[in-house]
């Protein structure tokens, strides 16, 4: 008995909150907005995510930070029946799924190409090491673990890596939907390709992305979150390998090669 | 202990049964009898994949959710013998459906950070917004490409 007191205790204003949340914004429901260039469309996990933010420590104080912590370890629990939703539609498009398996995996690759985009900028922008640990990845949970165990808490590498790490996760999920929204209107990308390439390596960004791409192709729909949760489960198993042996030794080659370029420039422009 | 989460994370299970359900019939308009065997079959399936990667953590090392997806493709394949009752079942539950809820757990562990975000300062804003572009972009290059190669599209 006192252990479920206990449990009560832990949970339930965690369980009422999220419970009138999801009421209130499922309720409201999809936000469709009309621009010039089109529409945009936004699902109630954004605005969930966004009125939940502010109940924290650091603004209207509803939630302690114990119970911050200990939200964050449910989206792990509820994440479980999304991806087992996600598995059923897999095992049901099997022979689909086969066919489309070599641009699956090798899409995975693409995650490099923000490192010749992003590493230059940040070294623009004055960052020195901080830098290898800001644009080797998109810096979710696994990579921050993967940085801090290489490079030790207080490393300059693991600094860049946090700070994108906590960034990522404030404004992440609303980017990605004004990114994929607007990348839809382009009209250059397949429904499918838009669908991998949501699978970055965080369930509430691929969601907010493929969501948007699934609305805006209701003929793929299904097909479209399907791909978007098979590449993002993909990018979760490899992104530490991926990590230690391509991406991490890459960029800090590339930093090598760069900051004694762009390093020196600005050293003269200063003078 | 892998007894002891069982019964943790059924408690918390069952919790988000109910918010789920919440979602499916407020957000997407299915009826409560509808969504109550779907939701009981994920929850199910997400129980037993938590439950697995726990006892399988002793040995190797490999997300959850891996262990999660690979049962539910393996209860919904065509080899599986309820292939069509979990199917049939689980379509009535939304895709969508438990993104809500997993929103509001996100903000509130948010919460805490946002002191910390305040401070970052927008060099790390800008180089966050590209390192999500140059993600999602050079994925999506090379999907379609492969996808086009590959003769799919």
């Amino acid at each position: 008995m006192e252990k479920v007191s206990a449990f009560v205790r832990k949970y339930w204003k965690i369980y009422l909150v999220a419970a009138i949340l999801c009421a209130v914004c499922d309720y409201v429901g999809t936000l469709r907005i009309n621009t010039p260039i089109g529409t945009f469309t936004f699902f109630s996990l954004l605005f969930t995510t966004i009125l939940a933010s502010l109940l924290g420590q650091d603004i209207l104080k509803v939630f302690t930070v114990e119970e911050s912590e200990t939200a964050g370890a449910l989206v792990l629990v509820i994440l479980a029946p999304f991806m087992a939703k996600m598995g059923v539609s897999a095992g049901a498009n099997l022979s689909k799924l086969v066919a489309v398996s070599p641009a699956l995996i090798l899409q995975e690759f693409g995650n490099l190409g923000t490192i010749f985009l992003s590493l230059p900028l940040a070294l623009l922008l004055g960052l020195k090491r901080e830098a290898i640990g800001a644009c080797y990845s998109i810096n979710r949970d696994s990579n921050l673990g993967l940085t801090t165990d290489i490079y030790g808490p207080d490393a300059p590498e693991t600094k860049g890596t946090f700070s994108v790490y906590v960034v990522g996760s404030i404004i992440g999920t609303v980017f990605i939907s004004l990114l994929a929204n607007f990348i839809i209107q382009l009209d250059v990308f397949h429904p499918l390709a838009l669908g991998m390439a949501s699978g970055v390596g965080s369930g509430s960004m691929m969601s907010a992305a493929a969501a948007s791409i699934a609305e805006a192709y209701p003929e793929f729909g299904e097909q479209v979150l399907l791909m978007g949760s098979m590449s993002d489960m993909l990018t979760g198993a490899t992104g530490i390998y991926m990590g230690t042996f391509i991406s991490l030794p890459l960029t800090t080659k590339l930093y090598q090669w760069l900051s004694s370029r762009i390093g020196k420039r600005a050293a003269k422009e200063e003078r | 202990m892998v007894a002891k989460y069982f019964g943790k994370t059924c408690a918390l299970m069952v919790m988000i049964f109910t918010l789920i359900l919440i979602s499916n019939c407020v957000g997407y308009g299915v009826s409560v009898v509808d969504s109550v065997p779907g939701i009981l079959i994920l929850c199910g399936i997400g129980l037993g994949g938590l439950t697995i990667s726990k006892a399988m953590s002793r040995f190797v090392k490999l997300p959850s959710m891996m262990y999660v997806v690979i049962l539910a493709v393996l209860l919904a394949c065509p080899i599986s013998p309820v292939q069509e009752q979990v199917i049939a079942l689980t379509s009535n539950v939304q895709f969508m459906a438990p993104t809500a809820a997993m929103g509001a757990f996100i903000g509130i562990s948010l919460g805490k950070e946002i002191k910390a975000f305040a401070k970052m300062g927008w060099k790390y804003i800008i180089i966050t917004l590209f390192v999500i572009f140059g993600t999602f972009v050079f994925s999506a290059i090379i999907a379609q490409i492969v996808l086009k190669v590959t003769g799919v599209i």
